[in-house]
């Protein structure tokens, strides 16, 4: 109990409304991205440009040329990662899968994406 | 031809923006030899000075440590001008913009504590933005968004308790505080 009064002691009364408005911040941002539904594609861009659109059903794996070397992809299940990049930190590699819409994988040394976007009214060939 | 003589005079504040930029510099690296749990999160701990730094000197001497230590850390560690470099260069300035406007929040409701998470939220609102303006220019972004910013929540507030708890424990430093 010390200890939280210590730290209550270092707290001024404008602390406690920017932690809370960040707390709310950061709970805001997590319930939107729940509510992301499954995607269908996979847009995957190597130095910006767009070099493949793959359905997220299909099986397969590919390999994506960018700046330091391959990146290897694979899409099982709905679902899609990485499992092989020449980056250094091998962050997209550690991501694991993604699914939803809106989710993205960032290979940033090889300069390679992974992204599946967002499902747009325009597009959608089962409701007029 | 005359002999010319290029003569640098290091002033008091040199020395002392040396030694804090020093201190940032030891910071960054020693971070980046930790494990992440979460890819690209880090606790930010050169935070720690720079925020001192603004406290006790002013946000020119803070400026100046950021960017030495942007510079300086980026060397060692072998990323200047690569894509990494510039997200934490983006980031370095949306922070030292954020503080910018910082320092004439009223001292008595607002803490270290409240600077230190709201300079953490401008931090990755920089990278995140330049890494959507650059890298992956959709809303493909967005999904990390909620991730980075509770780092920068939890960071922020850690940092911010030490800063605070630091200027308390010396008084006297604080004392040349440029804070306004």
């Amino acid at each position: 109990m010390k200890r939280v009064r210590d730290i209550a002691m270092l707290l001024r009364p404008g602390d406690y409304v920017v932690l809370l408005l960040g707390l709310l911040l950061v709970a805001m941002l997590f319930s939107a991205r729940l509510q992301n539904p499954p995607g269908q594609m996979l847009v995957v861009r190597a130095k910006g440009q767009v070099v493949a659109e793959l359905p997220l059903h299909m099986q397969r794996t590919l390999s994506i040329a960018g700046t330091l070397g391959n990146s290897l992809i694979e899409i099982v299940d709905g679902r899609a990662r990485v499992i092989g990049d020449p980056g250094p930190r091998q962050i997209c590699v550690k991501q694991g899968w993604i699914s939803r819409a809106g989710d993205a994988l960032l290979c940033l040394a090889n300069q390679v994406t992974l992204e599946i976007p967002g499902q747009s009214a325009g597009y959608d060939s089962l409701n007029y | 031809m005359p002999k010319r003589e290029i003569i640098l005079p290091i002033a008091a504040e040199d020395r002392r923006i040396a030694k804090l930029a020093a201190i940032a510099i030891g910071l960054t690296l020693a971070e980046a030899a930790l494990p992440s749990p979460i890819p690209g999160v880090k606790p930010g701990l050169a935070n720690i000075v720079i925020l001192l730094v603004l406290l006790q000197h002013g946000l020119k001497a803070a400026a100046s440590v950021s960017v030495i230590r942007l510079l300086a850390g980026s060397l060692l560690l072998g990323s200047f001008l690569s894509p990494g470099f510039w997200l934490a260069a983006s980031g370095a300035a949306a922070s030292l913009l954020m503080l910018s406007i910082l320092q004439y929040l009223p001292e008595k409701f607002f803490g270290p504590v409240s600077l230190s998470i709201l300079t953490a939220f401008a931090h990755i609102s920089g990278q995140l933005a330049l890494a959507w303006a650059w890298l992956l220019p959709s809303t493909g972004i967005l999904a990390l968004l909620p991730f980075f910013a509770l780092a920068a929540l939890i960071f922020g507030t850690v940092n911010g308790l030490i800063v605070t708890r630091l200027i308390a424990g010396k008084p006297d430093m604080g004392a040349q505080s440029a804070h306004v």
